[in-house]
């Protein structure tokens, strides 16, 4: 399913379907129709009527009503409602427990991805800059807030990878690589005054990956 | 077996389907169009007519250049959109089956076309009497067209392979179709071939008149002739702007063998396309530009051929202009950006180039001789013009076909047709020869010893082809082959315009096969003869048998046209021309009121003798159903002189 979706000229869902069908042995035209009862998509309506949202609907039933062993999605989400969205999600969790499905989405809305995905890549001039289970990130990578007794800065967290450092005032974020359990240890030691450990995102994993890599616009701005 | 394997009918289907509404029409639009023609045709005729094979593939021409671009850009028309070619590049096909199965399916439809076109030409056949259309006819045009619209289609397919826009696929193809064919005739007219003073092209005599003539005479350079080779071996896109839908197998063969070529290198080259140059010209700036240039070639040649250059150096320098505009024009519309420096730099290579080919192959020495009789191993003869009361003697009517069928190896006709030749092309006799009307119009195909093959259309003197005709009426194994060909051969017969009915042409053809029928005949005013029309050798043939020599034949012909003449004369309205003859020749024409009708109602049952003396009554008449021709044979031929004596009004004897 690309983000630059195609319909052929004036076909409705159900025709596009039929196109499907044609080509995949194993789709299921039930599903199709079941799908669109539940998005309330009208399955003779014109497909070029329909707006941005039930287009891409429209070709997200089409995709999961295939079959396929693997499936690629492209900013799967782009154009939906929270609503629609969370429905969509499930039922591409659905189609995953039904039938063993590999599905890769692609988005640059990684806050969509989180808790749908089980792996996550991040893409960069065409190659795989970084590549984990969603699990282990929240392992292999700790965000964390604290505020010293003393003036608080970066040389206290000697030793350990930071990967990024911010200080607002006397309170510092650090996202550093490594267990929580070395870290917390580390900073216990210098009796901090706060210490909390902050759920780290998608965004800022990609955010503080690319920073690694040099690739700042807030410095360049 | 691969190809059966890589067919997916699915896919077929479903892409037939998306454009279904396009597909019928193109579907129906040729049948249609040739239905249309044929009903009007038919129902404007009053007489019997048989219809030329042009006639019927008109429609098929004109479609020819359409039909193949539309189901090209139908079945493959998603390579140039980003969007519709990721879409369908994803799906579970690979691209050699997305090929093959698209071709067949566009071959399928393109069969479906020919089979309805087929199927409504024999039905309107069928449906109009007068309207004659021989089934062996429409199959030749359902197999030439066929394979030229396969051809084409599947040369377009390749054009599709690396255009990336609509506009660089039609331009592709239309390169890959014409730019051969085109180069050839524009080079070779410009190139000085070896030529045979006395057998060159001079259709133009006539207009031109005596100082043309002896321009001919100073210089041989300045006149133009093909080979015949060339002509069949064009495919017929390109042979269809000089010389209609005909049938050859040269043409056809040429035409098979570039299908299976083009599509081989097209599956190979779909497969390796890249189809993320979609909605650009061509895959690369370098392509783009080659493509440009190849296009220069015809206009450049064009220019060549039209002599501007040696005009003046304003003539030069005009088509510079217009050349280099065209090319700047050419990025233009195909939305290509490609740097000045880079458009002006391959302008000038293009130009240098052509002109230096040309330049060289126009300086190419030619060897310019005469041909002797001793040259030429054998010579057809084809009739020029349905004007000429000649009309009969050669068998092979050149308005539907140009070459004839027998080849005659009489060194003496050789001769005469050379001596007749070089009459008409000498200033000192060619003037009288045609401000007299005694030269003719023909065509003749002439095979050399050495090989070489030619087709001339021109014109012999009078005198000379009187002799012809005398030489050849004589020679046994002509009438005997004649002969062979007017028997075996099923078509219709006609007397007059009416067509025989099965009865009367059974009597007929028994009656050919078995009297030692003598084909010609010395008189040339005469209208005392058959017509036998048939389609043999993929033309249509009109052979037209005297029947002043034989007495049975002119029995049962005079049988049919006596009981056929009350029905052609009913429903007369004005005045009534008849043309009446004896045996061999011209009695008197007759032009008035219906005295004459009131005698051949009078005598319409009479029986007839052919062995008495006899007249010949051919007249035609305005009737409420349109103007209607008739024949009428009487041994009344006392009381006709009376009433050609009486008939003041513009009545005249030769």
């Amino acid at each position: 399913m690309p983000d630059d979706l195609y319909f052929f000229p004036n076909y409705n869902l159900l025709e596009m379907a039929e196109f499907y069908q044609a080509m995949y042995p194993n789709f299921d035209m039930g599903n199709v129709k079941n799908l669109a009862e539940i998005l309330k998509l009208n399955l003779k309506a014109k497909i070029k009527t329909f707006s941005k949202g039930m287009k891409r609907q429209c070709a997200l039933i089409c995709a999961i009503s295939t079959n396929a062993d693997y499936m690629f999605f492209d900013e799967t989400f782009d154009g939906i409602d929270p609503v629609v969205r969370n429905l969509l999600k499930q039922i591409i969790r659905k189609q995953m427990e039904k039938k063993p499905t590999t599905i890769i989405m692609t988005s640059h809305n990684l806050k969509e991805l989180e808790d749908i995905c089980d792996n996550l890549g991040l893409l960069y001039k065409g190659g795989i800059l970084f590549e984990s289970e969603i699990n282990s990130i929240n392992t292999s990578m700790t965000k964390v807030q604290f505020a010293l007794n003393g003036e608080t800065n970066q040389e206290a967290l000697q030793g350990l990878e930071v990967m990024s450092y911010k200080k607002v005032g006397s309170v510092a974020t650090a996202i550093i690589k490594g267990g929580r359990g070395s870290i917390r240890a580390k900073l216990e030691a210098l009796n901090p005054i706060i210490l909390d450990f902050l759920p780290l995102t998608l965004e800022e994993v990609f955010i503080y990956e690319m920073e690694v890599l040099g690739y700042e616009f807030n410095q360049v701005l | 077996m691969s190809l059966i394997k890589s067919f997916n009918f699915n896919f077929l289907k479903q892409n037939i389907k998306k454009s279904k509404g396009a597909i019928i029409l193109s579907l129906i639009i040729v049948p249609l169009i040739i239905s249309m023609y044929l009903v009007v045709y038919g129902l404007e005729l009053h007489t019997p007519e048989v219809v030329p094979t042009t006639t019927i593939g008109v429609i098929d021409i004109i479609f020819m250049y359409i039909i193949h671009f539309v189901y090209s850009a139908l079945l493959f028309g998603f390579v140039f959109k980003k969007t519709s070619t990721d879409f369908m590049n994803s799906m579970p096909i690979n691209r050699k089956t997305m090929f093959i199965t698209n071709t067949i399916g566009g071959i399928l439809l393109i069969t479906l076309i020919q089979l309805l076109s087929g199927f409504f030409a024999l039905l309107w056949g069928a449906v109009f009497k007068n309207l004659i259309i021989f089934p062996s006819a429409v199959l030749d045009i359902m197999i030439v067209s066929w394979i030229s619209y396969v051809f084409v289609f599947i040369a377009s397919n390749l054009a599709m392979t690396f255009s990336g826009t609509h506009q660089a696929h039609f331009i592709t193809a239309v390169l890959i179709l014409f730019l051969v064919p085109v180069c050839v005739e524009l080079i070779g007219s410009i190139r000085k071939y070896e030529t045979y003073k006395n057998m060159e092209y001079n259709s133009s005599v006539y207009s031109y008149g005596y100082n043309y003539d002896l321009s001919i005479v100073d210089g041989y350079q300045t006149t133009y002739y093909r080979t015949l080779e060339n002509i069949k071996d064009y495919t017929m896109p390109f042979k269809l702007f000089r010389y209609g839908l005909q049938y050859s197998w040269e043409s056809n063969l040429r035409m098979i063998g570039l299908s299976i070529l083009y599509f081989v290198l097209g599956l190979k080259l779909y497969q390796r396309r890249k189809m993320e140059h979609s909605e650009e010209t061509y895959e690369s700036q370098k392509m783009h530009i080659f493509v440009k240039s190849l296009t220069l070639i015809p206009i450049l040649l064009v220019v060549d051929r039209m002599n501007v250059y040696s005009e003046s150096i304003t003539g030069l320098i005009i088509a510079i202009i217009f050349c280099a505009i065209y090319y700047f024009i050419f990025d233009i519309i195909s939305k290509r950006k490609i740097p000045f420096a880079t458009t002006v730099a391959s302008f000038a290579v293009t130009v240098f180039v052509i002109q230096a080919m040309t330049t060289f192959l126009g300086n190419i020495e030619y060897r310019q001789s005469d041909v002797d009789a001793d040259d030429i191993k054998s010579i057809s003869i084809g009739k020029n013009s349905n004007s000429s009361s000649l009309y009969y003697y050669f068998v092979n009517d050149s308005e539907y076909a140009f070459d004839g069928d027998y080849f005659i190896k009489d060194n003496q006709i050789l001769e005469l047709i050379l001596d007749g030749r070089y009459k008409v092309l000498d200033p000192t006799t060619a003037f009288l020869d045609k401000g007299g009307y005694v030269s003719k119009d023909i065509y003749f195909n002439i095979k050399l010893k050495n090989g070489k093959e030619y087709y001339i259309e021109t014109s012999i003197a009078n005198k000379n082809y009187n002799e012809i005709i005398s030489i050849l009426s004589r020679n046994e194994e002509y009438n005997e082959h004649m002969k062979k060909q007017i028997i075996k051969k099923n078509g219709i017969i006609q007397i007059g315009n009416d067509v025989v009915d099965n009865n009367t042409k059974r009597k007929i053809e028994k009656l050919m096969s078995q009297e030692d029928i003598n084909i010609f005949s010395s008189n040339t005013n005469s209208v005392n003869y058959i017509t036998k029309t048939v389609y043999q050798g993929h033309k249509i043939v009109k052979y037209q048998i005297p029947l002043n020599n034989n007495e049975e034949l002119l029995a049962v012909v005079a049988d049919f046209a006596n009981k056929q003449v009350l029905e052609n004369i009913k429903g007369y309205q004005y005045n009534i021309s008849v043309d009446v003859y004896d045996k061999s020749s011209s009695i008197g024409h007759y032009y008035g009121d219906s005295e004459i009708l009131d005698f051949i109602e009078l005598h319409s049952a009479d029986e007839f003798d052919s062995s008495k003396k006899y007249y010949v009554l051919y007249g035609g008449l305005q009737t409420r159903n349109g103007y209607k021709n008739f024949v009428f044979y009487t041994n009344s031929t006392k009381e006709l002189d009376k009433i050609l004596e009486n008939s003041t009004s513009s009545k005249y004897y030769w």
